[in-house]
């Protein structure tokens, strides 16, 4: 039974990046929960209703980041998302974008800083929203 | 009479004295004799008539008185005449008076008759009118007996006969010596001419004895042998003269080929016919000899009519020069004859024979009908042939011109006839030049073709061909002269049409950036295109003929294929057959086309040098498994970044919770009983922050490294940037680093590289990836030039240096190695051309990166390098100052 509101969910099916991705959040002083895979990541999302922002690997054992994405908008349209892939050749599909999905949203791996992300986290939630080209 | 004309002379001499003498002897005796016995037997007579004129007388009275006894007695008295053997005396009744019987032979007897005597059978009978004074008393008749009459005659013949037997003996044996001198000249001559005659030879003479007759003859003998003798030679000349020519007409009428004959009229007996009618008529001489008229079956049916027809003429006297018929040999074959006669008149003036030669014209008249028949022939080719024929006199006027003469040039045979050439047909800047031909005809008399304009009747040029003979007479001088032409006005065009269709055939070809070779069915070359030239350095006509595998090595093991499509009229193709030339790998794709039209045999080749086209391939493979391995690099890149994302992160992480900084840590630590800096402490004694930092510095590396790699290895956008050259060129210096080359044939850390940077450089448009690969390549030269086993350079080093001119960034990667040679330097930018051992590289690094530099950025690239001292590449790039 989680006793926060977790804010943050990281979904990688990588062990080192998804706890220390998390830990680096949780310095940050956001709620972080994660996901090994996009089925793990749909349970726990209906469970924990205050989640307002995901990060996605793009490559999941079952179902991929992208296909993650559009389910959990479907069910949460309010939803954040970032893209972290080790993928360096990664397009961002046109229904991503559709969704409100810009390419400053997507990291590759390896990031020297995490900062980056967490900056970026800032940006999607915070006021200063901005669309994509902002 | 003949009997005696052939006695010799001698003979006839003597036969004649001998006669003469038997008849003046016969004669004389005979006369005599006969005078003698008449003598005698009138002696007797008048004897026998005294007797009994006597006895008459005594008998007279006897019988006037009738005294029988008497007269019996007077009768008596002639008993003793021996030779009276009867006597008897008849009365006046002329019965026997008396009579006196000798013996006991009866006599009868006779009839009285008056006084006469008469002899008979052996006895003279007497009878004696006994008269008297004219008075008759009877007759006596005695019969007397001859016997001795006869017995004198006998006696008295006998002498005679033996005189004259005697005188002839005489006369004979007189007349047999003395003969001799009538007869011996005569003999001695006859002798002669009967030897001249027997010998023939007239040189003798004959030795003259005398002046009389004979001497004459003799002169006149010898005379006579002399002008014979003359005669004789002459005559022998004459008759030598006259063998021979006999001979001569013998030899011609036997061996003339013609049959000589002679045929009496109006029989049709032939005369004479010579052994060629056996040949001619088939018949012998003797068959025609045998058979008159003979030649009256052997006529053709066809010319029978006109046969009888000249044979009745011929008969009339009338006899045309010759006449020509058709006969049938004996053996069935037809022949023509001509017979050409001498009509020979009896002295009447009638036809009595012909005489006359027959020829066989078998062969003349089927030449002539053969002549007539080609002539009609050639007739007709002459007006039927679409080629023009036209004769010349010697002054070059026409004498013939034939139909498709007038519709070659308009004029009609009359307008042509008569003119000379050049008012006709010859335009004026021609007429010396077939003047020129002309005169080459008329006096080499041989044949000519030329080819020259003419000017037809409308005024239009055309272009003719023309064959020209002079014409020879039988001396062999020229009377004239015949051309065959013909208009090739539009040959020629055509001809043009087709040389320029040939001629852009050929430049087609030619331009063909293959090898087209043609050959024939045994593989010889017969077309040879420039490309062909081009690779081979051998000329057409060097090749022509020869067989193409000796030529082109490439073809050696194809031959049999090139064959074998000829054969079968199908293609045949064989890709990428290996060849070697100056000591490289070639390839070519050979593909046979056989020729399978019109008979006509053989193939053509096209040999495509496809060298490029397959190490393309093979660098495309080559790339495919470098893009797969780029591929795989990816994706292993991907599989890396992840647990590098985890190491990198977790580094940080544990620095940022090591960091005195964050509130959160403070606490932590103090719940945990201790203090922060106290661990801090720890921390950085036991240098932990330290080996973090460097697990950080590490996993930096190795996540820029693959990143390199990757955004090397993406198909990159062509998207030109500003860039900065010298970061590009340190990128590319870590990059080429970490280039461990499978042979491992270089260690790039080893080098030296000094960077000579222009800080004033602006950036330059580019692409970025692209340019990298650029600076990737020359340096990895560069580095192997520097490195390659035996010629390592001592103190390796590679001079990166960047500057500007005014349109340009000029960046120069330079090294101190061997250098490159002249051969190299000509061909290093040339796709696949590598210096290095198979299997290292592609080759295609510089003219991959001379294509990038020249097309993607309308730069250059260039080297320059002195063997032993080192290459330098210059890479310009166009800069746009307008800041």
């Amino acid at each position: 039974m989680p006793s926060k509101p977790y804010n943050i969910l990281v979904v990688d099916d990588e062990v080192a990046v998804r706890l220390s991705l998390s830990a680096f959040l949780e310095d940050r002083d956001f709620e972080v929960i994660s996901a090994a895979s996009g089925e793990e990541a749909l349970e726990l999302l209906k469970e924990n209703s205050n989640i307002y922002l995901c990060t996605i690997d793009m490559r999941l054992p079952g179902i991929d980041g992208n296909a993650l994405i559009l389910k959990t908008y479907e069910m949460f349209p309010e939803m954040k998302f970032l893209i972290y892939t080790g993928s360096t050749n990664y397009v961002l599909p046109q229904n991503l974008k559709d969704i409100g999905i810009c390419q400053k949203d997507i990291f590759h791996k390896p990031l020297r800083d995490l900062f980056v992300i967490s900056d970026a986290i800032e940006r999607l939630i915070g006021k200063n929203k901005g669309n994509c080209n902002g | 009479m003949s009997f005696f004309d052939n006695l010799s002379i001698k003979n006839k001499l003597t036969g004649i004295i001998i006669l003469i003498t038997l008849l003046t002897l016969a004669g004389g005796f005979t006369f005599v004799i006969l005078n003698d016995i008449r003598t005698f037997k009138n002696d007797m007579v008048n004897d026998t008539k005294l007797l009994a004129k006597v006895t008459a007388d005594y008998s007279v009275t006897d019988l006037a008185f009738n005294d029988k006894s008497a007269s019996e007695q007077t009768l008596q008295k002639l008993e003793s005449i021996e030779y009276i053997t009867y006597a008897c005396i008849y009365d006046t009744s002329n019965a026997v008076f008396s009579e006196l019987k000798k013996s006991d032979i009866f006599v009868a007897a006779p009839e009285v008759r008056e006084t006469s005597s008469e002899f008979d059978n052996n006895y003279l009978h007497i009878f004696n009118t006994i008269s008297y004074e004219n008075q008759v008393y009877g007759t006596i008749y005695i019969r007397f007996s001859t016997i001795p009459l006869n017995n004198k005659i006998s006696k008295y013949l006998i002498t005679m006969i033996s005189l004259m037997a005697l005188l002839i003996a005489l006369s004979t044996i007189s007349a047999l010596r003395l003969q001799a001198i009538i007869s011996k000249p005569i003999l001695k001559l006859s002798q002669t001419a009967r030897d001249i005659s027997l010998h023939g030879n007239y040189s003798v003479r004959v030795k003259k004895t005398g002046n009389d007759e004979t001497g004459q003859l003799y002169d006149g003998f010898n005379t006579m042998l002399e002008q014979i003798q003359k005669r004789e030679r002459e005559r022998n000349k004459a008759e030598e003269a006259l063998r021979l020519s006999e001979e001569r007409f013998r030899r011609f009428a036997e061996n003339a080929k013609d049959v000589i004959y002679r045929m009496s009229l109006p029989e049709g007996r032939y005369e004479y016919i010579s052994p060629a009618a056996t040949e001619i008529f088939g018949y012998t001489p003797n068959e025609m000899y045998n058979s008159p008229m003979l030649i009256e079956k052997m006529v053709h049916p066809d010319w029978l009519g006109y046969f009888s027809e000249q044979w009745d003429n011929l008969l009339k006297g009338d006899m045309p020069p010759y006449y020509e018929y058709m006969i049938l040999h004996k053996s069935g074959k037809i022949k023509w004859l001509n017979q050409r006669n001498v009509l020979i008149l009896d002295e009447e003036g009638k036809p009595a024979a012909i005489e006359g030669i027959v020829t066989d014209i078998t062969e003349r008249k089927l030449a002539e009908e053969a002549l007539a028949a080609s002539k009609q022939k050639l007739s007709l080719h002459i007006q039927q042939t679409p080629l023009g024929v036209i004769e010349w006199d010697l002054n070059f006027n026409v004498t013939e011109w034939n139909r498709s003469a007038e519709t070659i040039f308009g004029f009609t045979r009359d307008e042509a006839i008569g003119h000379h050439a050049g008012d006709l047909i010859i335009p004026e800047n021609m007429k010396e030049h077939v003047n020129n031909i002309w005169n080459n005809l008329v006096n080499q008399r041989g044949s000519l073709r030329s080819l020259n304009k003419n000017l037809t009747k409308n005024g239009n040029i055309i272009f003719c061909e023309w064959y020209n003979t002079a014409l020879v007479d039988s001396g062999g001088s020229v009377i004239g002269a015949a051309s065959l032409v013909q208009d090739i006005t539009d040959r020629k065009r055509t001809d043009e049409e087709m040389n320029r269709l040939r001629n852009l055939l050929k430049n087609i070809v030619d331009s063909m950036p293959s090898v087209l070779v043609g050959v024939d069915t045994e593989g010889r070359i017969t077309q040879w295109n420039k490309e062909a030239v081009k690779e081979t350095g051998l000329t057409e006509d060097k090749v022509n003929g020869r067989i193409l595998s000796d030529v082109l090595p490439q073809m050696t093991g194809e031959m049999e294929k090139v064959k074998q499509a000829i054969r079968n009229r199908v293609l045949q193709k064989d890709e990428k057959v290996i060849s070697e030339k100056d000591g490289e790998m070639k390839y070519s794709d050979i593909t046979v086309y056989p020729l399978i039209s019109n008979g006509v045999e053989g193939a053509v080749i096209r040999i495509d040098d496809i060298t490029n086209r397959v190490r393309m391939e093979e660098m495309m493979i080559q790339t495919e498994k470098m893009m797969s391995v780029g591929g795989l690099a990816a994706g292993m890149a991907h599989e890396i970044n992840n647990p590098l994302a985890g190491i990198m992160q977790s580094s940080q992480v544990i620095l940022e919770r090591t960091s005195p900084e964050s509130p959160k840590n403070v606490r932590i630590a103090r719940e945990c009983g201790t203090d922060l800096p106290v661990i801090l402490a720890y921390l950085e004694k036991r240098k932990i922050i330290q080996f973090i930092k460097g697990i950080i510095e590490s996993g930096n590396r190795a996540s820029k490294i693959v990143s390199n790699m990757l955004s090397f290895s993406r198909k990159s956008q062509s998207s030109h940037n500003p860039e900065k050259m010298s970061d590009l060129l340190d990128n590319t210096i870590e990059l080429a680093a970490n280039d461990y080359d499978l042979k491992k044939m270089y260690d790039f850390r080893h080098i030296k590289i000094i960077r000579d940077y222009d800080p004033e450089l602006p950036d330059v448009s580019c692409d970025k990836t692209k340019m990298q690969q650029v600076f990737l390549n020359l340096i990895k030269n560069s580095a192997q030039a520097l490195c390659s086993g035996k010629n390592s350079v001592k103190y390796p080093r590679i001079t990166l240096r960047t500057f500007s001119t005014v349109n340009s960034a000029i960046i120069e990667i330079e090294d101190n190695g061997p250098g490159i040679s002249d051969t190299t330097s000509k061909r290093m930018f040339e796709p696949f051309y590598t210096t290095k051992p198979v299997g290292i590289g592609t080759g295609l690094g510089l003219s991959v990166s001379y294509f990038i530099v020249t097309e993607n950025h309308r730069g250059s690239l260039s080297a320059e390098s002195i063997p032993g001292n080192g290459t330098k590449f210059v890479i310009k790039l166009p800069i746009e100052r307008n800041k």
